[in-house]
């Protein structure tokens, strides 16, 4: 009589492991067509009204209402935007390609490229790179300050 | 409309090598993610470079035009919107860091996001070269989907902010600690704010290896600079 419930108990974990990795994989899709309807209706808004802002920073606002309203990341989402953000290069790919259609633009211009992602970029690095530790740095400063003063 | 393209995508007659090239472009990936393991995530083996070099080589060995490798990736092209949208949750997560700091990290980054495009704007206006360069260069220092749409939005060219825009983050990564050690900042707070301001995301990989209060710096300045300079940008030149 026993051995029946025995094997019923047994089962039973492999059934509820299968049905838990469906449900994730439901979850995880539904997130990801929110996601997608997300970014459809941005875009659809950003050319209805010929707003000229990228349509997907106006989707940025919108997910970014929706984690004010319920006050955390709607796990749906967070499940679905998870590799959509460790594998964002991937999408990105087809974009770097296009960048064989502008290869003698960029080779009329060595130099001035060279000078603007170069070198200005290390220029404006370290220039922001002192102002951040004035405004940042000094903040250690302060709190050892207001330390001293309650003391 | 995006959704428009995608079904006519799929209705196309030469979905076949479609399919061939959408699989060459994952493959390359998964292949320039190993590589870039393999280099102990040095920015210089970043896996877009890689795997850019990987597809260009071969789309002119197999003698296939940019526009016709365009139309097979379309798909994988589509995902850049919701995966952009997606960055509202690293954000959200910072929120409370931006909230507690208020202004001690929105001016640096604020000064930062107006001064590196302005530099990089600066030193190419003077070879003259075509006004569609110059506005691509406007977005280099923010993160590499926003600064695709922004370019877009003033009369740029997406592709090219792109590749500046990576550029600019290896730059950036590379030369960080030198800059660092030189202008003496040594507030972890900063340099996370300097890291995301002028390089974006491969700048926050790197602040990610600094500390973990300096990664969650990083990837606020990203955002906010990312944001600020969308929204400024076509207000200014569209």
């Amino acid at each position: 009589m026993t051995t029946p419930k025995k094997v019923a108990i047994t089962l039973s974990p492999y059934i509820k492991k299968v049905r838990s990795r469906l449900f994730l994989l439901a979850r995880c899709l539904l997130g990801f067509a929110l996601l997608i309807g997300i970014f459809l209706v941005s875009d659809f808004i950003t050319q209805a009204l010929e707003i000229t802002l990228p349509p997907a920073l106006l989707g940025i606002f919108i997910l970014l209402l929706i984690c004010l309203i319920f006050r955390q990341v709607p796990s749906i989402i967070l499940l679905a935007a998870k590799p959509l953000l460790t594998h964002m290069v991937l999408f990105f790919i087809p974009a770097t390609v296009g960048i064989m259609a502008y290869a003698t633009l960029i080779l009329e211009f060595p130099l001035a490229l060279f000078l603007a992602i170069v070198v200005s970029t290390v220029v404006s690095m370290f220039i922001s790179a002192l102002i951040s530790q004035r405004f940042l740095g000094s903040n250690t400063l302060n709190r050892a300050g207001e330390k001293s003063d309650a003391d | 409309m995006p959704i428009e393209a995608l079904v006519s995508y799929f209705n196309d007659a030469y979905l076949n090598s479609h399919i061939v090239w959408l699989g060459v472009t994952l493959i390359t990936y998964a292949l320039a993610r190993k590589v870039y393991v393999m280099a102990s995530h040095s920015p210089l083996f970043h896996p877009i470079l890689v795997s850019a070099l990987l597809i260009i080589s071969l789309l002119i060995a197999f003698d296939v035009s940019q526009e016709q490798y365009q139309k097979a990736a379309l798909p994988v092209a589509f995902l850049l919107g919701p995966a952009t949208i997606a960055l509202a949750i690293p954000l959200y997560k910072q929120l409370t860091t931006l909230i507690r700091m208020g202004w001690r990290v929105v001016l640096p980054v604020l000064f930062g996001g107006v001064l590196a495009p302005t530099l990089a704007w600066l030193s190419i206006y003077f070879f003259n070269t075509p006004i569609n360069l110059q506005m691509t260069m406007l977005v280099k220092s923010i993160t590499t989907p926003l600064a695709m749409g922004t370019a877009e939005a003033i009369g740029g060219i997406a592709s090219l902010a792109a590749v500046f825009v990576i550029i600019t983050g290896i730059v950036g990564a590379i030369f960080a600690p030198l800059v660092f050690r030189l202008s003496q900042t040594d507030c972890e707070m900063a340099q996370g704010v300097v890291l995301g301001t002028i390089a974006h995301a491969v700048g926050t990989s790197k602040a990610i290896s600094i500390s973990e209060t300096c990664a969650a710096f990083a990837t606020l300045s990203v955002c906010l600079n990312g944001i600020v300079t969308a929204i400024l940008l076509p207000l200014l030149f569209a």
